[in-house]
C-alpha cells in the first residue's frame, strides 16, 4: 500500500484519481481481508461517491483538501452517521447512531474517505480481538497469531497493507499493543488532544482516539487534522499541537523496571540494540528507575472497571440496543434480560467488578487507593520528564501470541498492556514504533513515551530511529496480486 | 402527648431553571412540546455522546446561591449519581455531590433564620407516564437544568415549612431564576422530619417525605407525620429511618422504602466534565445583576412609600401584581394605588399584561371627581377585560363630563327651583344644604356635569339670592 503522501502526489500528477484509489482498495480488501478478517463492515458505494465528488471538485479547479482521496478504516466504536456502530457487541447490533465522531468528521472534511469499520474486542474490552461478537481477526503476519486488541482490526488492516491509515481508540494500550503486534505505528495522543465525541466510552478519564499507520509521516498528517478543541467534548485541550521536533541534546530514559518485565529475549536484545544505535547517533540514553509497571496495572484495574460500569449503564435496551422478547414483569427484569443477553461475559465481569469498586461497602476501598496512586504516578512522571525528554521502553513484554485460549495466553494477554498503561493513566502521549521482525517473522516494537503535549517530540525521535536503525514498519502485503 | 416535643424539619427543593436550553445539550426546555420531541442523542444517552455545560444554567445556579447568601465555592465539580431507572437515560444523573456550587447560606422567614446547607446544580430525569397500565416514557424533561436547595433541620412546624417554601418561591420568582410552578413541576419539594422528646429520650428516626408538590400537601403531610410519629413514640414504639409518599386522595403518608436497605448511588466525579471554576470577577458580576429581592422591596415600600406591611405582603405575593403596583405607584398616591389593586384587581391574573397607564388614568378620573367611585370600578373592570383605554370606555358609556356654562347654569337653576327647602336651609346658614344641592345636581345630570363647575355655579347663585334678600 502506498503512503498518504504518495497517494496525494500521484493524484496531483494525474496518475490516479480518488475513485481509482478506492476501487484498488476495494479489490485488495475483497481478496485479502477474508484471511485477515479485519473489517466487520465496508461502505464502498458511499466511499466511491465521495471519491467521485473529490475528483469532480478537483477537475473544476478546486483546492485539494489535505487528505483528498485517502482511504481510512475506523474502529467499530466510532460513530458515523449513516452506518451502524456496534462496538462488536451483540447488544448494539443494528444500532445506527445518526451522528459522527468528531475525529471522523474532521478527517472526512479534510478529504479522507472512510471505507469501513474494523473489528475489535467487545466494547474495547480485550487485548486480542478474539472477544468480538462477529469473529476473531488474524495477525496479517501469521494467521495463527492474534493481531492484539482491542483495536486489532484497525492494526491488522494497516499491517496487512489493506489501507494506509486507520483510526483506533485506547484506554490502556488498545492502539499501541495491536500496532506492536502488527508491525505498524500506533499513536496515543495526549489526553484531550483528539475529541472523544462519538467514541463509545469505556473509561472516560483514559479514553483517547488515535491513528495507526505504516508510515510515520502519515501519522502526523492525520493527527494534525483530528486534533484541537471541540465544543462537544469539554475535556479537549486548547493548547495548539506542536509539529515534529528534531532531537537536539535530548536525554532518553530507559526504565530498568520495565526491562525487567520483558518476557522475550529477542525483545530485550532489540531494545538494547536500538538504545545503542541512539547513543551512536549522539542521543544520551540512560537507565532510569520508575515505579514498577505492575503497580500501574493495579491502579488501572481499580479505576477502569469503575468508570466502565457507569459508562455502560446506558445500555439498558430501553431506547436502543437489544430488547429481549421474553415476557417480563418489572422493568428491572427487562433491563437485566437485555444486558444479560446482549453483553458478553468479559464485559459483564468488568461491569460487576466496577460496580463493586464504586461501592466497597466497608471492604477495602480500592478505587480511592487507585485514585491516590494515580496522582502519585502523575507526579512521578512529571518529575522524570523534568530530567528526561522521552522514555524508551519495549512496547509489549512478548510479541503476538497464538490465537485460542490457554492459561499461558490469558496471562500474556493480561500482561501485554503493561508498558502501555502508565501513559494511559497519566494522560501522556506515547507511540509504538515498529522495530522489524523476530526470528519467527512476527513484528517487534518499542514504545516512546513523552511529557504532556509532546506528540511532535515522539514523532521526531521515531523519524531518527527509522533512519539509523534500519528497522521500521513491516507491512505484509506480499500476497498482493498487482501493485497499486 | 408527651411534653417537650421538638419537631425538626428540613426541606429539599428542586427547581427547574429558566434557561432556553437543557443543562448539557442544546435541546429546548419546552415543557409543552409533544412527548420525546425535545430530545437529542446527548440527552437520550446514546453511546459516544458527551455533556457540554450550559453557562446560563451555571449563572442562574450561582444567582440562587447568592440570593440565599451561600458561600460560593470557586471550584465546584459535577459527579455521577448511578442508578437504573427507565426514565434516566444514561443510567446516572449528573449532579454536584462532593463539591456543590454553594454552601452555608440562610434565608429569613418572619423572625426566624433558616440555614441553607447547600445549593447545587443537576439535571432532571425524564417522566414516566402511566397509560392504561402501560408505562410510557417522555424524555423531554431529561436534562432540564435544576438547582437543588437543601435546608438545615431548622424548620419547627408545618406552617413554618409552608412559609419557608412560599418565601423561597417568591425569591426565585423575583430573581427570574425559575417560573416555580408547582402544578407543572418546575418547583418540587421533599421534606425530612424527625421528632425528639426532651424528657423521655425516645427520639424518632428521620423520615423522608417525597413529592410534596403543593403548599397544602407540604403542610398536611408534615402535620400527618407529626401525629403519626407522636402516636408511635407515645406508645414507646420505634420510628426507623424511612422514605414515605403522600397519598393526596386519602390525605395520608405511606411507606415507600426503608433507609436501611441502603440507597447506594455509587457517586464519583464525572470524568466527562472538568471542574467548574468561577473567578471572583464572575461571581461579582452575577452578584451585581441579581434582581431586587422581595424582602428588600417590602422594606423599600414601607420606608419610601409609607405602605403597611400587610399591604406590601399582598402586593408581593404575586409578581405581576407587584409589577403593576410599581409601574403606577409614582403616577399618583402609592397607598391609593395599593388600595385600588387590592379592592379591584385582587382576583385578576396576568396583571403584567394590563397597561399600567389604564389603571393610573382611572384612579385620576375618580380623584378629580370626573367619575364617582362606582363608575371608577366599572371603568377599571371593563378596561381590564377589554384592554381598552378608560377614557374610551367613559366616552362609550356617555359618562363624559359636561362643562358647557349654559348647561351648568340651567342645571343649577332647575335644582334651586326644585329644592326650595334646601335653599332655605342654606340661606339660614346651614352649610350642609350645599352638599345636598350638589348631590341633586349631579343626580339630575346623571353624573356627567363637571362637579367643580356645578359647585361654583351653585355658590354663585346662592350668594346672589342672599344679596337679594
Amino acid at each position: 500500500m502506498l503512503t498518504v503522501r504518495e497517494l496525494l502526489l500521484r493524484q496531483d500528477k494525474g496518475d490516479i484519481s480518488a475513485e481509482e484509489i478506492i476501487s484498488e482498495c476495494q479489490k485488495e480488501v475483497s481478496i485479502r481481508d477474508p484471511l485477515i478478517k479485519g473489517f466487520i463492515y465496508t461502505s464502498w458505494q458511499r466511499a466511491r461517491e465521495k471519491a467521485r465528488q473529490i475528483d469532480q471538485d478537483r477537475a473544476r479547479g478546486g483546492d485539494r483538501p489535505p487528505l483528498a482521496g485517502i482511504p481510512v478504516a475506523i474502529k467499530d466504536n466510532l460513530a458515523r452517521s449513516g452506518e451502524p456502530m456496534t462496538c462488536c457487541s451483540r447488544f448494539l447490533k443494528g444500532f445506527y447512531p445518526g451522528y459522527t465522531a468528531t475525529a471522523v468528521s474532521r478527517l472526512e472534511k479534510a478529504g479522507a474517505i472512510i471505507i469501513g469499520r474494523t473489528n475489535m474486542d467487545e466494547l474495547a474490552m480485550g487485548s486480542s480481538t478474539e472477544n468480538s461478537c462477529y469473529f476473531p481477526t488474524h495477525n496479517p503476519h501469521n494467521p495463527d497469531y492474534v493481531p492484539g486488541g482491542s483495536s486489532g482490526g484497525a492494526a491488522a488492516v494497516v499491517g496487512g497493507g489493506l489501507v494506509p491509515l486507520s483510526l483506533g481508540s485506547e484506554t490502556g494500550g488498545s492502539i499501541r499493543q495491536p500496532a506492536a503486534f502488527c508491525g505498524v505505528y500506533g499513536l496515543r495522543p495526549t489526553y484531550g488532544r483528539v475529541s472523544r465525541f462519538g467514541l463509545t466510552a469505556y473509561a472516560s478519564s483514559l479514553d483517547q482516539v488515535g491513528p495507526l499507520s505504516g508510515n510515520l509521516e502519515d501519522l502526523w498528517l492525520v493527527l494534525k487534522e483530528m486534533a484541537g478543541p471541540d465544543e462537544l467534548d469539554a475535556t479537549t485541550l486548547k493548547e495548539p499541537l506542536k509539529g515534529p521536533e528534531d532531537p537536539d541534546d535530548w536525554r532518553i530514559g530507559l526504565p530498568r523496571e520495565y526491562l525487567e518485565h520483558i518476557q522475550d529475549p529477542e525483545i530485550s536484545r532489540r531494545v538494547q540494540e536500538i538504545a545503542a544505535e541512539l547513543e551512536k547517533a549522539g542521543v544520551v540514553v540512560e537507565e532510569i528507575s520508575l515505579s514498577d509497571p505492575t503497580r500501574a496495572l493495579a491502579i488501572y484495574s481499580s479505576i477502569v472497571p469503575a468508570e466502565a460500569s457507569s459508562n455502560l449503564a446506558r445500555l439498558d435496551g430501553i431506547r436502543y440496543g437489544l430488547q429481549s422478547d421474553n415476557n417480563y414483569e418489572t422493568w428491572e427484569q427487562f433491563i437485566r434480560e437485555n444486558r444479560g443477553k446482549g453483553l458478553g461475559e468479559e464485559v459483564r465481569n468488568r461491569i460487576i467488578l466496577g460496580t463493586k469498586l464504586l461501592n466497597p461497602e466497608g471492604e477495602e476501598d480500592f478505587l480511592a487507593r487507585g485514585q491516590q496512586a494515580r496522582r502519585e504516578l502523575k507526579e512521578e512522571m512529571q518529575a522524570i520528564f523534568k530530567e528526561f525528554d522521552l522514555i524508551l521502553s519495549p512496547a509489549t513484554p512478548t510479541p503476538s501470541f497464538k490465537m485460542g485460549s490457554s492459561p499461558e495466553h490469558s496471562l500474556q494477554r493480561f500482561m501485554s498492556d503493561i508498558f502501555a498503561i502508565p501513559a494511559s493513566l497519566t494522560g501522556l502521549p506515547a507511540l509504538t514504533v515498529p522495530a522489524g521482525l523476530n526470528s519467527k517473522k512476527l513484528p517487534l516494537a518499542i514504545q516512546l513515551m513523552g511529557p504532556w503535549g509532546s506528540e511532535g517530540r515522539l514523532l521526531g525521535l521515531a523519524r531518527l530511529l527509522e533512519r539509523i536503525t534500519g528497522y521500521g514498519p513491516v507491512v505484509n502485503d506480499t500476497e498482493r496480486e498487482e501493485p497499486l | 402527648m408527651m411534653a417537650g416535643k421538638i419537631v425538626k424539619i428540613g426541606l429539599e427543593i428542586h427547581v427547574q431553571l429558566n434557561t432556553s436550553s437543557k443543562m448539557f445539550c442544546s435541546c429546548p426546555t419546552d415543557f409543552a412540546a409533544p412527548a420525546n420531541t425535545s430530545t437529542c442523542p446527548v440527552c437520550l444517552g446514546w453511546p459516544g455522546t458527551l455533556p457540554s455545560l450550559n453557562k446560563n444554567a451555571v449563572e442562574l445556579g450561582l444567582q440562587t446561591a447568592l440570593a440565599l447568601r451561600c458561600r460560593i465555592q470557586q471550584v465546584s465539580q459535577f459527579d455521577r449519581k448511578n442508578y437504573f431507572y427507565p426514565d434516566l437515560p444514561k443510567g446516572y444523573q449528573i449532579t454536584q455531590h462532593f463539591r456543590p456550587l454553594g454552601l452555608d447560606g440562610e434565608m429569613n422567614i418572619k423572625n426566624r433564620r433558616i440555614k441553607i446547607n447547600r445549593v447545587h446544580l443537576e439535571e432532571d430525569a425524564g417522566k414516566t407516564v402511566d397509560q392504561n397500565g402501560e408505562a410510557l416514557i417522555d424524555y423531554n424533561r431529561a436534562g432540564i437544568p435544576l438547582v437543588e436547595i437543601v435546608t438545615g433541620p431548622d424548620i419547627s412546624s408545618p406552617e413554618e415549612a409552608r412559609e419557608f417554601l412560599k418565601e423561597l418561591r417568591l425569591l426565585l420568582l423575583y430573581g427570574n431564576i425559575s417560573d416555580c410552578s408547582m402544578e407543572e413541576g418546575s418547583l418540587r419539594c421533599d421534606a425530612n422530619i424527625s421528632l425528639a422528646f426532651t424528657n423521655s429520650g425516645n427520639n424518632g428516626g428521620r423520615v423522608e417525605l417525597k413529592n410534596l408538590n403543593s403548599f397544602q400537601a407540604l403542610s398536611r403531610a408534615l402535620q400527618y407525620e407529626i401525629e403519626r410519629q407522636t402516636d408511635i413514640l407515645d406508645r414507646d414504639g420505634l420510628i426507623s429511618p424511612e422514605t414515605r409518599g403522600w397519598e393526596e386522595q386519602e390525605q395520608k403518608t405511606y411507606f415507600l422504602r426503608s433507609k436501611e436497605s441502603g440507597e447506594d448511588y455509587r457517586y464519583f466525579p464525572d470524568p466527562d466534565l472538568p471542574s467548574l471554576y468561577l473567578d471572583e470577577k464572575e461571581i461579582k458580576r452575577v452578584e451585581e445583576e441579581v434582581p431586587e429581592s422581595p424582602a428588600s422591596r417590602i422594606q423599600r415600600w414601607q420606608e419610601d412609600l409609607g405602605l403597611e406591611e400587610e399591604e406590601c405582603r399582598f402586593l408581593i405575593s404575586r409578581k405581576d401584581r407587584a409589577w403593576l403596583f410599581e409601574e403606577v405607584a409614582f403616577l399618583t398616591s402609592p397607598r391609593e394605588v395599593a388600595r385600588w389593586i387590592k379592592e379591584n384587581l385582587a382576583g385578576k391574573k396576568n396583571l403584567d399584561r394590563f397597561p399600567p397607564q389604564f389603571l393610573a388614568e382611572t384612579i385620576k378620573m375618580v380623584e378629580n371627581g370626573s367619575l364617582n367611585s362606582t363608575q371608577g370600578k366599572e371603568v377599571l373592570e371593563l378596561s381590564f377585560q377589554q384592554k381598552k383605554d378608560p377614557a374610551e370606555i367613559v366616552r362609550e358609556k356617555g359618562w363624559e363630563q359636561i362643562s358647557q356654562p349654559e348647561y351648568i347654569e340651567d342645571l343649577v337653576l332647575q335644582v334651586l327651583e326644585e329644592n326650595p327647602e334646601a335653599v332655605k336651609d342654606f340661606l339660614e346658614g346651614k352649610e350642609r344644604a350645599l352638599r345636598h344641592l350638589m348631590g341633586k345636581a349631579m343626580e339630575r345630570s346623571r353624573g356627567q356635569a363637571n362637579p367643580e363647575m356645578v359647585r361654583k355655579e351653585l355658590q354663585k347663585k346662592l350668594r346672589e339670592q342672599q344679596r337679594n334678600e
